[in-house]
């Protein structure tokens, strides 16, 4: 049962990662987004939900610049999201523990899936090789449908393993601290707070900065 | 206008990246765009064998460089073949900017914001204003390109830096609107923890430093604490 559900989640999470650059690009593979529509497939929204909202800012600040290859936040998201489900559904009693996990997986999937990419796009090079001297358009669509398969394909592994090293762990879980919700929020959150920060807070908008947190804080203050 | 290249171009800018390496960039992708843009079987053969070379921009603007590129073609191939690099660097500059600077990031700490009020619909948020932002941005380039050529990417380059900044100065607000139940908003002493950790964060990006080691450093700190408490 759990060898359908890590393949199921495997299959999902590879379509989902096309979105990362090969199709689209609407930001289905963000974390908010991606972690959401997992905890819809498999039963549980809002934690889907929490998990996107606590992993959406962590990478904000890691652009893909020109052709720079940035760590991979979108698989981040979607194993950290394919955990907590998995652990929902067959350690229901650890979820707080299964999302401390995850979050730990999902750091090192950003790493392991920014090197898979980029081993990824190097695969693309026999495509362009063969492109450039293809005569009919057919040809280069089949290229194109190739490019996307190999994309499919490494977001489908990075998610499978990913996967797999959690069930793996799945026993030490209750080793794990138990972490309230907002203890768990206050990390990657903290550190999201700070990477977006670096993009939009300069010394001139300090200000800016300023009014919206009085004003945040004049609403919170009334609202308790 | 034809509305069928206007569809097939659409589709193609969806795919631009499909096949992106390190050597051609997005050059399949933007080939079979140009081939979606031509009029007729002998104009895309022209175009194809013109443009048979590395390509890479930013692909949500790549629509107003494609099209407006297939529009020069149509009067001087020879001028257009000399004006593809300049349009493409032009809109990449600009285009990196104002969707992964600024609009990719706002539209996901809007979402964060929304998540944190406890709001269902916040990813579905950013997908509107992001997702639907981007496909209008694909549309809407297609369409100009097609129109006014050269004229209409050099004003849209002109345009951009300064919607971005506008995007920007929300972005700095949205952040202090963050702050309060972000950082406060937590349990008792938690605050605490926080705050150095957003001060940290802050500088470790501003050093250009990826922030997963920063991350898995903190929930190894988190657990060690956990447990000594």
């Amino acid at each position: 049962m759990i060898v359908f559900q890590l393949l199921a989640m495997s299959l999902v999470g590879g379509i989902l990662l096309l979105d990362r650059w090969a199709v689209g690009e609407f930001g289905l593979s963000q974390p908010v987004v991606s972690c959401s529509l997992l905890g819809l497939l498999f039963g549980d929204f809002s934690t889907g939900l929490f998990v996107g909202v606590c992993l959406q800012l962590v990478w904000a600040g890691s652009l893909p610049l020109g052709s720079e290859v940035p760590p991979d936040a979108q698989s981040a998201g979607v194993v950290a999201g394919s955990c907590v489900m998995l652990a929902r559904r067959f350690a229901p009693d650890f979820v707080a523990q299964a999302i401390f996990l995850a979050f730990a997986l999902a750091a090192v999937a950003s790493i392991i899936g920014g090197h898979a990419d980029v081993g990824n796009r190097k695969l693309n090079r026999f495509l362009y090789v063969r492109g450039l001297t293809a005569r009919r358009t057919g040809l280069l669509v089949g290229y194109q449908a190739l490019g996307l398969l190999f994309t499919l394909i490494r977001g489908f592994v990075v998610t499978a393993i990913f996967g797999t090293v959690f069930v793996i762990l799945m026993p030490i879980l209750r080793f794990l601290p138990a972490l309230t919700r907002t203890q768990l929020l206050a990390i990657p959150l903290s550190i999201g707070l700070g990477s977006a920060a670096v993009l939009f807070v300069t010394r001139r908008r300090i200000p800016l900065v300023a009014l919206g947190s009085a004003v945040m804080g004049a609403i919170w203050i009334w609202a308790r | 206008m034809d509305l069928g290249a206007l569809a097939r171009g659409t589709v193609a800018l969806l795919f631009l990246q499909s096949s992106w390496s390190f050597e051609g960039k997005q050059a399949i992708g933007f080939w079979l765009l140009l081939a979606a843009l031509a009029r007729n079987r002998q104009e895309r053969a022209s175009l194809l064998s013109r443009f048979r070379r590395p390509s890479n921009t930013n692909h949500y603007l790549a629509g107003f460089s494609a099209s407006a590129l297939v529009r020069e073609f149509r009067a001087d191939p020879a001028a257009a073949e000399r004006i593809e690099p300049a349009l493409e660097s032009m809109l990449a500059a600009q285009g990196d900017n104002l969707f992964w600077r600024a609009l990719r990031p706002f539209w996901g700490a809007a979402a964060v914001f929304a998540g944190l009020l406890g709001l269902r619909w916040a990813p579905w948020l950013f997908l509107a204003g992001f997702g639907v932002c981007t496909l209008a941005t694909r549309i809407a380039g297609l369409f100009i390109g097609l129109r006014s050529g050269k004229s209409a990417v050099r004003r849209v380059a002109d345009h951009v830096p300064r919607v971005g900044h506008g995007v920007e100065l929300a972005g700095a607000l949205l952040i202090g609107l963050l702050i309060v139940p972000g950082l406060f908003g937590h349990e008792r002493l938690v605050w605490a923890w926080s705050l150095p950790a957003f001060g940290l964060a802050f500088v470790w990006r501003a050093g250009h430093r990826s922030p997963s080691p920063l991350f898995l450093l903190y929930l190894m700190l988190a657990w060690l604490v956990k447990a000594v408490a």
